[in-house]
Parts: structure tokens; C-alpha cells; sequence
């Protein structure tokens, strides 16, 4: 019975990872490219969760981070022809550090007025991205060079498509790794919006400064990463991806799917692109900015029905239809 | 282990703490042996949790200074204190609700684990290894208490004897040298003291130093070596059990009389 019940949980993982790795068989590249974005945004929406569902940290503009990444990454490769596997990871550790400095001085300060300055960061940062030289202010960079490996050239959907499923991959991995360890335990014990408490935390020796900014640099890491691939995927970047509205999509994606789980943000972020293109498909809303009102409509129905996002819907059901469980805790 | 001759371990001199125009604590001074068990008593208000809250820094000294080991350790921060060697548990207990009884513990192993970030996320040699020692370590500060069976279970399942008992073993986990309890035996029934008793004396015997505050008196003269008696944020005696309980003030204080007019 319990063997069963193992095999089972198994089957729709499964069946999901193999659905994926076989997409690119008769999906179209408009299908792919759907995928390419969810997983880019994807990968920011996680970092998110690490931040915001784990650790408690409310950032609200996650959007920066992507930002710093791509352009990073763009005009590396642009103005100074490195490659841009280089270029990805001189972004990623940029924005580790850029991460680190804001983090040292702003994550002190709590609740409401950490979100409304990093709303701020995220302000200061697409500004500065629209007036500078170097950016090419508002009309962004064209011609970002495709990756390459060896003399192979990464430039079809169906490149990116694995590009980015390998790199998602990756970071679930990790992230599973992160969440199930001492650091991860530290962010859940000093979330304050999950019974956890920073006076304890540092009572019983954790450096709560220190664990604050660890989940910070991790989580502009992760979207750092989005960002560049993103860059050399669309081969032309504006700021415009990456203003405060992005910031809350991200949000957003993070809070749907469930942002104390690993799978939630991803999740997330395939409703919301899943959404936006059946919206924008089946042309039902012809009306401008009416697509934004059907969009915050669902997703405030969502989170009153699943405040924990969709990942808790199969423990939902179970207690509802299943059962008798008592290890429905967690 | 044996008492290092009579040079104090943890030392208040003149430490006063005030809140606006609110004094807590006023210029208290009084030092604390290794080895001893010492419980700090006092009508409500009388200053005992804040006492406890300046030893671990949460809160800053308005004057004076605490010492520890022969070292200023006032104007740390909460964490090296408990770096220090020095832990302590909750009033209100302030588990975290949303983790396992034994992941509570291991968060505070937290410190004796060294494997970097990365090594983590990476799930290298060492940070696995680590980790596994985390949890055993956890699970054997449970065992200490019995409750190695409920290393699963969520705290807010458990009565509340046991969650207290989950305190005292996650404040265990750092491995500290001087122990701090804020009112362990406050909602526990006569029994369960006595318990509870029995175990804080057991850490003792195995060369805990114990400071506690408590209401409870059969608790205080079961096991204190000493007691300090405060009273709207005044020290106003400091002696064995016996000693206090002849004391005129202490008596004062807790039967009511001459000071009720103060309040």
C-alpha cells in the first residue's frame, strides 16, 4: 500500500519533466517562446520566494535585479565583444554585489518601509537605465550576440527552449538544497509573517543581518541570471521589460504559484503567461487596459480561494475528498 | 564540574535601564558563581524580564555594565552573546510555528555547522555531512527531555509542557555554559514543576550555570543555590531561600504593607 502510494508520487512529476523535455517535438516556436518566458521570469519569480516566502523580506521591486543582469550581460558583449557565457556570470556576480552593499544598508529596516525602499531601488535603477550613455537611454541595445558553444551558435527557439530548461533545472535543484538546510531553516525561523521571530532567532546564536542578506544576494542572483538569458535571447533590450510593473508581475507569479515552496514561483509564472496569452489569443477583450483588470480580478480570486498559492491545492483537495491524512502539515 | 573559587562569572555592576521616563531597572549590581542555579523574584513589573532581555542585549544598557567570564559583554549583539556561551528561553516561548519540533532545535545548531552557502546550495561532501550531524545532535538535546518521538511533530500540536521543553532544548542546542529561563514553570500544574524542576537541577548537576525568573515559589526553593529579590526595579535583598523568606522587605513586598502606596 505505502510502495503504491510512493509510485504514484512519482507519476506526475514524471510525466511533467518528460512533457517538457519533448515540447520542442510539435510544439511551434510560438509555444516555445512562451516556455523561454515563463522560465526566464521563472527563474527572477524564484528568487523572489526565496526572499519574500522564505525569508520574510519584502522586496518590491525584484525587477531591478533582472535589470542589472541583462544590461550587464548586453553591453559586455556589445561594447567589449566578451562572450556572452562571461558576461552572464560577470552579471550574476555584479548584481551579487551590488546586492550586497543595498542589502547592508537597507535590510535593517522592517515591514513597510524595507518594501517602500526597495520599491525606491528598483525606481533609481530603471531611471538610470533610461538616461545613461552607455544604456542608449530608452531606445535600449540592439544586436546583443546568441551564446555560442564552440563555433555552434544558440540561435533558435529550440536552443533556448533547453537552454533555459537546463538553467531552471539547475536552480531547482539548488534551491531545494538551500531551503532544506540550516540557511534555509535560519530564513523560515526569522520570518516574521511565519511564525518566526528575529528577537528568537538571534537569542539562539543566528546572525539575523547576515542570513537577511544571504537570501538577498541569492535572490538578485537568480534574477540576474533570467535577465541575461533574456538579453541574448531577444537580441534587443529596452528598459522597458524590466520597469516596477515587472517588479509586481513577479510578485505576483511568486504569490500564486506559492511562494513557500520551490515549484510555486515557477508555476506561477506559467499562469500568468498562460493567461496572458489566452487573453490576448482568443482576442476576448478588445478594450485597452481592461486585460490588466481581468488579470488583478483573477488573481485576487486566486489567493482568497488558495492564500498559499496553487501549490496548495493538492493538500486542499486531500483533506477536502482524500483520506484521513495527518501529515498535511507542511 | 567543580566552582571556580568565588570570582563571579556573570557580573551586574550598577546596570540601570530606563524607557522614557520609566525606570526598570534601577542601578541593580549583583554577580552570579558558575555552577550555581540563581532565580530572580518579584511582584509583576519589577523589572525581571528586562533584566534577562539586557543580559541577552536585546535591549541596550542605560547605565552600568555586565560583565561575563571576566570580559565587558554589554553593547554585543544578541547573537554573540549567545556566541558567548550564553542562551535562554522565552515568556511566550517564541518557537517558530512553522517548523518541526527538531528543525526548531537545529536552527539553534545553526552555528555549529561551517559549510559555506554555495557548498550548501551545491550539496557538497561536507555541507551533507553537516547537515546530518545538525539533526542528530537535535534529536539527542530532544532525548534529553524524551521527547526524541515528537522530533516531527509541529510545536503548536504539543501541550504546553512539552513546548517549554522544546525551548529549553533549542536554548540547549547552542551549547551554552550559563542558561537563562524566563518563568519556565508559569501555566504548568503542580506535577509538572516538579518536573520540570528535576530536570533543570539534572542540567545543573551536569555543570549547567542556571539564572531563572519565576512566580511559582515551590519551583524557586526547590532548586535555587541563591535568590535576588526585585521590586520596581530596586534589588531589595539577595540570599538563600531561607534568607529571604525572614527578610522584612521580601515580606513586605509579597504579603503587601508598607510600600502598597507606592504602586
Amino acid at each position: 500500500m505505502k510502495a503504491m502510494g510512493n509510485y504514484w508520487k512519482w507519476i506526475l512529476p514524471g510525466v511533467i519533466i518528460l512533457f517538457l523535455l519533448l515540447l520542442p517535438l510539435w510544439g511551434s516556436l510560438y509555444i516555445m517562446s512562451i516556455f523561454i518566458f515563463i522560465g526566464l521570469y521563472g527563474m527572477a519569480a524564484l528568487g523572489v520566494g526565496v526572499l519574500i516566502g522564505y525569508a520574510g523580506q519584502v522586496n518590491l521591486g525584484p525587477n531591478a535585479f533582472m535589470l542589472i543582469g541583462a544590461y550587464t550581460s548586453a553591453i559586455l558583449a556589445v561594447d567589449y565583444g566578451i562572450s556572452p557565457w562571461l558576461g552572464t556570470l560577470c552579471g550574476a556576480i555584479l548584481t551579487g554585489v551590488i546586492a550586497y552593499i543595498i542589502g547592508r544598508a537597507i535590510l535593517r529596516l522592517h515591514g513597510f518601509i524595507l518594501a517602500v525602499v526597495t520599491a525606491c531601488v528598483a525606481l533609481v535603477s530603471y531611471r538610470l537605465v533610461c538616461e545613461l550613455e552607455i544604456t542608449r537611454g530608452v531606445f535600449g541595445i540592439t544586436r546583443i550576440p546568441h551564446y555560442a558553444i564552440g563555433g555552434f551558435v544558440l540561435n533558435q527557439e529550440v536552443h533556448y527552449y533547453y537552454l533555459v530548461l537546463v538553467v531552471l533545472a539547475i536552480l531547482y535543484v539548488v534551491t531545494s538544497n538551500l531551503i532544506k538546510s540550516r540557511f534555509g531553516r535560519g530564513f523560515m525561523a526569522l520570518n516574521l509573517f511565519h511564525g518566526g521571530s528575529e528577537v528568537a532567532s538571534e537569542a539562539v546564536g543566528l546572525d539575523v543581518g547576515k542570513l537577511k542578506m544571504q537570501a538577498f544576494v541569492v535572490s538578485a542572483v537568480y534574477g540576474s541570471i533570467g535577465g541575461s538569458i533574456y538579453a541574448h535571447y531577444v537580441t534587443c533590450i529596452t528598459p522597458q521589460p524590466f520597469d516596477l510593473w515587472w517588479g509586481l508581475v513577479l510578485m505576483m507569479m511568486a504569490t500564486i504559484g506559492g511562494m513557500r515552496s520551490v515549484l510555486g514561483p515557477l508555476i506561477g509564472s506559467g499562469l500568468y503567461f498562460g493567461l496572458k496569452e489566452i487573453i490576448s489569443l482568443t482576442g476576448a477583450i478588445k478594450m485597452a487596459g481592461l486585460e490588466t483588470f481581468v488579470f488583478g480580478l483573477i488573481f485576487v480570486l486566486f489567493l482568497i480561494f488558495m492564500p498559499l498559492g496553487v501549490v496548495q491545492l493538492p493538500s486542499m483537495v486531500r483533506r477536502r475528498w482524500g483520506k484521513k491524512d495527518v501529515g498535511t502539515a507542511s | 564540574m567543580s566552582r571556580q573559587g568565588d570570582s563571579p562569572y556573570l557580573e551586574f555592576r550598577n546596570v540601570s535601564k530606563a524607557f522614557g521616563g520609566l525606570v526598570a531597572v534601577n542601578n541593580v549590581s549583583f554577580s552570579l558563581l558558575k555552577g550555581e542555579v540563581l532565580s530572580i523574584i518579584g511582584p509583576n513589573g519589577a523589572g525581571k524580564t528586562t533584566l534577562l532581555n539586557l543580559i541577552t542585549g536585546i535591549w541596550p544598557l542605560s547605565k552600568g555594565e555586565i560583565w561575563f567570564k571576566g570580559q565587558k559583554m554589554s553593547g554585543l549583539p544578541t547573537y554573540r552573546i549567545c556566541h558567548l556561551g550564553i542562551s535562554r528561553t522565552f515568556q511566550n516561548l517564541q518557537l517558530f510555528t512553522d517548523l518541526s519540533v527538531v528543525q526548531n532545535v537545529m536552527v539553534g545548531c545553526h552555528t555549529k555547522a561551517h559549510s559555506s552557502l554555495l557548498e550548501v546550495m551545491l550539496r557538497l561532501g561536507r555541507a551533507r555531512r553537516e547537515e546530518q550531524e545538525l539533526f542528530d545532535r537535535a534529536v539527542e538535546k530532544l532525548s534529553l527531555f524524551g521527547l526524541e518521538k515528537k522530533a516531527l511533530a509541529m510545536p503548536l500540536s504539543l501541550p504546553l509542557r512539552e513546548r517549554k521543553l522544546i525551548g529549553v532544548a533549542r536554548a540547549l542546542a547552542t551549547e551554552p555554559e550559563l542558561l537563562l529561563l524566563d518563568e519556565p514553570a508559569a501555566g504548568l500544574s503542580v506535577e509538572e514543576v516538579r518536573d520540570f524542576s528535576q530536570r533543570i537541577l539534572k542540567l545543573n548537576e551536569h555543570g549547567m550555570t542556571i539564572l531563572f525568573i519565576e512566580h511559582r515559589m515551590e519551583m524557586v526553593e526547590g532548586i535555587s543555590t541563591r535568590v535576588v529579590v526585585l521590586n520596581f526595579g530596586c534589588k531589595i535583598a539577595e540570599g538563600t531561600f531561607d534568607e529571604i523568606q525572614r527578610n522584612e522587605d521580601v515580606v513586605a513586598v509579597y504579603l503587601g504593607g508598607t510600600q502598597k502606596e507606592e504602586a
